[in-house]
């Protein structure tokens, strides 16, 4: 279910509550904003600043700049934003240089408040039962400090930081259990559990070297790594199936996974294997000839049977969306802000 | 590497030899310095110098100095911060900063942050717009920097005391001494600069946080004439500066940057009928520590050496004059980040220069032999002509080249041996036009420079930022640089003006590169009268662009910045000058960096007392 659908469920079922209280009010059968339908970019910026969010309408009319900036006077949201997380009609924009978490309204991005203080280089966050938890890096330099922040979503205070002594890179959730990626830049090869009910890692799974995707699907983890994908069952822990790459072909990155098909790219190029694919495929679904040297998929998203690439140029100058269908065929382009690294579907 | 101990040590048998075969007394200048070359080896090109007592009356760092006599443009992450200078559109790492006839910019990042050299230990600056590689090897593409002591042997003894204040407890005191007889010259200097450098920014409602610095410089000079034609020299600097780095952000981590570097410099020069021969040994050694975040230390750190043997001729015949320079330079690197490597490099210079009746000409030649990377055959001809006694005519063709740095060859995880020099092909002309006395002069210049294999740091696949001989970058432009000297009566006017019209294009998008401005105009005028003096600055940026498309939206405005002064030289207190400024006068927001601003009105008093 795509979480805007969950959102409209989540208001009509509040709308149906507070019209038995309050007949007056027409609730809204659409959320109010004018960031609800469509695509947001986070562009984080460079080594001074420059971060921004664009806005594309899901019908690719036109892309809106620095969304956050424009709804908020003044405000910034900090150094090199890395991440965004949901919870409701609340976005959370982590920024990884200014220790700082920005929490607006998701669809009019006026900024409610800010989480400033427990984070030391936060990079990605997923919300469980009204806690926020966020993973930071600290010191590049080490991994010995890294650790996992337990926000409490109404106070805003970290109220514990857990150290896992592994990079700690993404988070994900499946089954009430918190999965961290133990791998960033190219090093590292292992998951780790994490138990919100007791704020600990109770195990960690090692899989192969250049570890650099993690996903959920079906209840499953998904990981992508030097030697090709492995599905792991979140409760027993384990490798239950694994899709190899073929030998002869270079690593792959940014693996997806959409109604049933695994997408994952290389080069400027995105290749497609079914779910239940013994080995993964070198077929290319499109190579968008990218004029950037390492600037090809600083972003990459799949929604509404279209994929969504981010260019980051030269990191110098605003980058490019492009957006693809499903089969290949280019459908728009748009220019966003300097460095897009990700998408997020409202 | 061992051929080129070998190269080298030939290079000098080869030259010694030619020295001793000659045999005359030659007398000396009374005041001298041991960058002989820059003024003997300028043909086509000019050098502005700045007077000691310019220097005196600024405020402290290369950059406030520069940015008011020159035509650099400088991006500064703040005030007090890393400062970069852009020459003629070039990048901080082609402006070469000489000291006493040695580069001095960091083996790590090519640069040197003009924020960090206090010049007041110094007795001259010295700006040459232009390629010096020839003379300066690496580094001299957009021009370089002359940080200079000089040393008399005129038995008097000097002092002077100078003391500053100003807002964000800015604090500066210098004291310099210098004594000599016949035989022996002695010159020091120590200098101090501190800031709790928290301003406001302006038209904001935050505050500069994390700012704070403290320099120390100390410089020590020692000459000792052995007799007429035998003069050995020492040139010292030991520099120390705990910088903390401003935030972008309130919560940003706080950062930390100590770095201490000390330069020696011992040279030996003899003079035989007519053959001047210099031997010079020097031994640089950089050290920096930084912290990412102060609140948890974990200081990385690094330090770097430099071994430096150069020895040169230098004979005039005739209407000739010609130099020939070895060089042998050993360098190394080790450190937290820094895989420890070292490189070596010999060079072989013939610089030769020919006066006849009106017209000066001058050709030269380099040509280094390194043993991690290729060198190119350097050359550099100039001419100059006086057309009538007003007007002087110069041209210069050179090429040029910077080196990779140890931070571009060695950095742990991203550091390439396999790149290649940036190289650049310049030619340009000027046209000085003065009056007979020298008290009103316009100089034009113009210039086109080609530059070949800039090296630029971009992530790589996997997010790693690494070097690459990525871009090809087009200068050029037009230099102007107006000066007057009026007395009427006991009113004395001092005009300055520099303009300066910078393209700098990335030829394969056409586009200007980010912070350079197409235009920067500056002005100062002093008027003086007995004991009085004021002076007025003002000086004006032209927007630059922050992207590399040149996107119309993302830009720093244009600004003109006001500063004015007034001093006063009390007579019944050993002529105690007493000065007070105000920079910033309109208080105008304004950024050589995105996200950095500069400081808005602020004021400073200073006292300054030769005994």
């Amino acid at each position: 279910m795509h979480t805007y659908s969950k959102i409209i469920a989540f208001l009509c079922l509040t709308s149906i509550l507070t019209s038995c209280i309050n007949d007056d009010s027409a609730a809204p059968l659409f959320p109010e904003g004018d960031f609800y339908d469509g695509i947001l970019v986070l562009n984080e910026g460079g080594f001074s600043g420059g971060a921004s969010i664009s806005f594309i309408p899901n019908d690719l009319t036109e892309v809106k700049s620095s969304i956050f900036e424009d709804a908020n006077a003044g405000e910034q949201i900090g150094v090199f934003p890395q991440s965004i997380f949901f919870e409701g009609d609340r976005a959370y924009i982590i920024s990884n240089q200014s220790n700082l978490i920005s929490i607006v309204n998701r669809f009019t991005f006026e900024l409610i408040d800010v989480i400033d203080s427990g984070l030391n280089k936060p990079r990605y966050g997923v919300v469980l039962n009204g806690k926020a938890y966020v993973t930071n890096q600290a010191d590049f330099a080490t991994v010995e400090d890294d650790y996992v922040a337990v926000i409490d979503l109404e106070t805003l205070e970290v109220e514990e930081t857990v150290n896992t002594g592994l990079v700690s890179e993404h988070i994900v959730e499946v089954g009430g259990m918190l999965f961290v990626q133990n791998a960033a830049f190219d090093e590292g090869n292992q998951i780790s559990k994490f138990d919100p009910s007791t704020n600990s890692v109770t195990e960690t799974l090692e899989v192969d070297v250049k570890l650099n995707s993690l996903q959920t699907y079906n209840n499953k983890l998904y990981t992508l790594d030097s030697v090709g994908v492995k599905v792991i069952d979140p409760t027993s822990f384990t490798v239950e199936t694994q899709i190899d790459k073929p030998a002869s072909a270079d690593g792959f990155s940014n693996l997806r996974i959409y109604n049933d098909v695994m997408y994952y790219t290389q080069g400027a190029s995105v290749f497609s294997s079914p779910l239940f694919a013994t080995e993964l495929s070198e077929d290319v679904v499109f190579d968008y000839g990218s004029d950037s040297a390492f600037g090809s998929f600083y972003g990459f998203g799949i929604h509404n049977d279209q994929i969504f690439v981010a260019d980051a140029g030269d990191f110098a100058s605003d980058g490019t969306v492009f957006i693809y269908s499903l089969s290949g065929e280019e459908i728009a382009d748009f220019e966003v802000g300097l460095s897009p690294n990700g998408f997020y579907f409202q | 590497m061992k051929q080129l101990v070998i190269l080298g040590v030939l290079a000098c048998l080869w030259v010694s030899l030619g020295f001793a075969q000659s045999d005359s007394i030659q007398t000396l200048d009374e005041v001298f310095i041991v960058d002989r070359q820059l003024h003997r080896f300028s043909t086509g090109q000019l050098v502005q110098t700045i007077s000691s007592s310019t220097l005196q009356e600024s405020s402290g760092t290369l950059s406030d100095i520069l940015q008011q006599h020159s035509p650099l443009f400088f991006k500064q992450n703040g005030y007090g911060m890393v400062s970069s200078p852009a020459f003629r559109g070039t990048t901080a790492q082609q402006t070469s900063v000489v000291w006493n006839g040695f580069t001095i910019n960091s083996q790590f990042n090519g640069q040197t942050d003009f924020n960090t050299l206090l010049v007041d230990g110094f007795d001259e600056v010295s700006v040459r717009a232009g390629g010096g590689s020839v003379m300066y090897g690496t580094g001299a593409v957009g021009g370089s920097i002359h940080l200079t002591n000089q040393l008399q042997f005129d038995s008097e003894a000097k002092l002077t005391l100078s003391a500053r204040a100003g807002s964000f407890s800015t604090y500066q005191n210098v004291v310099k001494a210098s004594v000599s007889n016949q035989h022996w010259s002695l010159s020091m200097a120590l200098s101090r600069l501190s800031s709790d450098n928290d301003y406001d920014w302006p038209g904001t409602s935050r505050q500069n946080l994390n700012g704070n610095f403290e320099h120390y410089n100390v410089n020590l000079s020692l000459s000792r004439q052995l007799n007429s034609s035998n003069r050995i020299t020492y040139h010292g600097m030991y520099y120390n500066g705990d910088r903390n780095f401003s935030l972008l952000f309130p919560t940003d981590a706080p950062s930390n940057y100590l770095n201490k570097d000390q330069r020696h410099l011992l040279e030996w020069e003899s003079e035989l009928s007519g053959v001047t021969s210099v031997l010079k040994l020097a031994y640089f050694n950089e050290y920096f520590d930084y912290t990412a975040d102060t609140r948890t230390p974990r200081p990385r750190g690094a330090t770097a050496e430099t071994m430096l043997a150069r020895y040169s001729l230098s004979y005039a015949y005739k209407a000739f004059d010609f130099t020939l320079m070895s060089e042998y330079n050993y360098s190394s690197a080790r450190g937290d980040n820094v895989l420890s490597e070292s490189r070596t490099i010999a060079s072989f210079a013939l610089l030769a220069k020919y006066h006849w009746n009106k017209l000066t000409s001058e050709v030269s030649f380099r040509q280094e032999y390194a043993d991690v990377y290729d060198s190119p055959f350097l050359f550099s001809g100039g001419l100059n002509y006086q057309v009538s006694e007003r007007v002087v005519t110069k041209a210069n063709i050179s090429k040029n080249f910077r080196i990779p740095t140890f931070n571009d060859m060695y950095w742990e995880g991203s550091g390439r041996t396999d790149l290649l020099p940036e190289t650049s092909n310049q030619v340009e002309a000027s046209l000085v036009f003065s009056d007979l006395e020298s008290k009103h002069q316009l100089s034009l210049t113009g210039y086109y420079n080609d530059i070949s294999n800039l090296i630029r740091w971009i992530p790589n696949s996997t997010n790693v930022w690494q070097p690459e001989n990525v871009d090809e970058v087009e200068t050029y432009g037009l230099e102007a640089n107006f000066k007057n000297w009026f007395e009427l009566g006991r009113h004395i006017f001092n005009l300055n003006s520099i303009y300066a019209y910078t393209i700098s294009e990335n030829k394969q998008t056409g586009f200007q590169l980010t912070y350079v401005p197409k235009h920067k105009f500056n002005n100062s005028l002093t008027y003086k009268i007995g004991r009085f003096s004021v002076e007025v600055q003002n000086l004006y940026n032209a927007e630059v662009f922050k992207r590399s498309n040149n996107s119309a939206g993302d830009v720093l405005e244009e600004y003109w910045l006001w500063n004015a002064g007034i001093s006063y030289k009390f007579r019944q207190l050993q002529n105690l000058k007493l000065s007070f400024q105000v920079r910033n006068i309109g208080n105008i927001a304004y950024q050589t960096v995105e996200n950095r601003p500069l400081p808005g009105r602020h004021f400073f008093i200073q006292t300054l007392i030769n005994f």
